[in-house]
């Protein structure tokens, strides 16, 4: 199978999420979850939108929260390898470990990016549903209000692949013999979160409704750039630490 | 002189104050399917996870068919590592196919075979197999593979009977044609003795004995009189 073929399969294979090995939630009670939180949601917009509180601007701030789950994702598809007791197939795979962790990388980035529109999509229904409730739903309102969601999901969507990237680094190094340096990469990463987005009151401001606005600046640009090299090379330490750090 | 499969020089490893591997000696000829006998921590494992390249030696050379082992020499090695466990969202079908696209020299149709004489379900999910299935998927997606080096580290480790007598069956029809060399480490020594042409004794991380299995059955009476004699 050509390499870049070989490369794709092993996203599809990773990008399967896959639990610890313990007695699994039934899909019944999981989606019984889902359908509770779902209606409490929809009892607190109907509440909201009869009370005439329909501007829900800012709850896509929610969106600068998700960058986190990429971590967790990232993080998750690494350390089950060990935990699950499948690390040995994994890491004879002949193929090299640059490849097996950037495919980790894009199963994470691309995970995030499902459950970004899923989020999208359920903060969109809630918001315009409130409106509707509350009577205020027009065009001109559904256009601002899906736009700045669309802005803001999309300023945090760029962060991902840093943010995952460093999740895979974290995952490599909690099964390395550098596993005493884990609590000094969390300080170089928010050294680092600080260097590249300290300056965001440049391309992020607040309305006076508390809605976030995101303007594009070459300084934005540029930051995201910056986050993305720095993924690469932090792919690239993960592939150097399964390679030539394992402690097994 | 045959071909060497794997040669181990003055390799030498530590975890800690442990030493795992100290000035370890081998060398293994091509074709022969090899015991690799010793008491826990003697350092069966971390041998088997040097020839895999899942581990680097802190010192001496370790070669596989000539090479520095690495992902590159795992096209050449089916591993079944000590331990391991399966995909448990996979079924047998799934695993067969995950191995047909990520394992080279991987048959289907052998794999096919082997699970009908394994008598493994190919719809079965893993999470839903007995520990003894559960190998003897892993066991069949290394020993359908056409590759020169088998190694399977401890595969009866806490496997049943009947799975166990199955597992054997299977190795005696795929690994016994003199075409690969095998490495299997194992403590259940009655069973497969049987399979080996040499034998590796390992204590402390270091070769203490190593020959042809008739020669030292010879010389200590059996096998097993062969462990008593060398690990007293």
């Amino acid at each position: 199978m050509p390499a870049q073929s070989t490369f794709w399969a092993l996203v599809r294979h990773d990008f399967k999420h896959r639990r610890r090995r313990r007695t699994p939630i039934p899909r019944a009670w999981r989606l019984a979850y889902v359908a509770a939180v779902a209606l409490v949601l929809l009892a607190v917009a109907t509440y909201d939108g009869r009370g005439g509180h329909y501007r829900l601007g800012p709850v896509w701030w929610v969106a600068f929260g998700l960058p986190f789950t990429s971590f967790g994702l990232a993080v998750n598809t690494m350390v089950t390898e060990w935990k699950n007791g499948t690390v040995g197939w994994w890491l004879t795979l002949p193929y090299p470990r640059l490849h097996l962790s950037a495919a980790k990388f894009v199963a994470a980035v691309v995970r995030s990016v499902f459950i970004y529109a899923l989020t999208y999509m359920a903060m969109a229904f809630f918001g315009l549903y409130t409106a509707l409730v509350s009577g205020h739903l027009d065009l001109g309102y559904t256009a601002g209000y899906l736009l700045t969601g669309l802005k803001v999901m999309g300023l945090s969507l760029t962060v991902c692949p840093f943010v995952a990237a460093f999740g895979v680094v974290y995952g490599a190094l909690a099964e390395s013999r550098a596993r005493p340096a884990m609590p000094l990469t969390w300080i170089l990463f928010s050294g680092l979160w600080w260097l590249i987005f300290s300056q965001d009151d440049r391309y992020l401001q607040v309305h006076s409704d508390g809605v976030p606005h995101v303007s594009l600046s070459p300084t934005l640009c540029i930051s995201i750039a910056c986050s993305w090299v720095l993924a690469y090379g932090l792919i690239r330490l993960a592939a150097y630490l399964l390679d030539e750090q394992l402690a097994m | 002189m045959g071909e060497t499969a794997v040669l181990c020089e003055q390799v030498e490893k530590r975890y800690g104050a442990n030493r795992a591997l100290d000035g370890l000696d081998l060398t293994i000829p091509a074709g022969r399917v090899v015991g690799v006998l010793g008491p826990n921590g003697s350092g069966k494992s971390t041998l088997f996870r040097m020839i895999t390249g899942l581990v680097r030696p802190d010192a001496g050379r370790v070669r596989v068919f000539g090479k520095a082992p690495g992902w590159r020499t795992n096209r050449d090695i089916a591993y079944l590592p000590d331990r391991a466990r399966w995909y448990s969202d996979h079924t047998v079908q799934q695993a067969f196919r995950w191995a047909e696209t990520f394992l080279p020299g991987f048959s289907r149709e052998e794999a096919l075979r082997l699970a009908e004489f394994m008598k493994l379900p190919l719809d079965g999910r893993v999470r839903d197999m007995s520990r003894g299935q559960e190998a003897r998927v892993m066991l069949i997606l290394c020993i359908a593979r056409r590759v020169p080096l088998i190694i399977l580290d401890e595969p009866f480790t806490g496997i049943d009977t009947v799975s166990r007598e199955k597992i054997i069956d299977a190795l005696i029809d795929r690994v016994s044609d003199g075409e690969r060399t095998v490495l299997i480490s194992t403590h259940e020594l009655y069973e497969v003795e049987a399979l080996f042409d040499l034998a590796v004794f390992l204590e402390s991380g270091r070769v203490i004995r190593s020959g042809d299995t008739d020669e030292l059955r010879r010389q200590y009476g059996s096998m097993h009189s062969a462990m008593q004699t060398l690990y007293r």
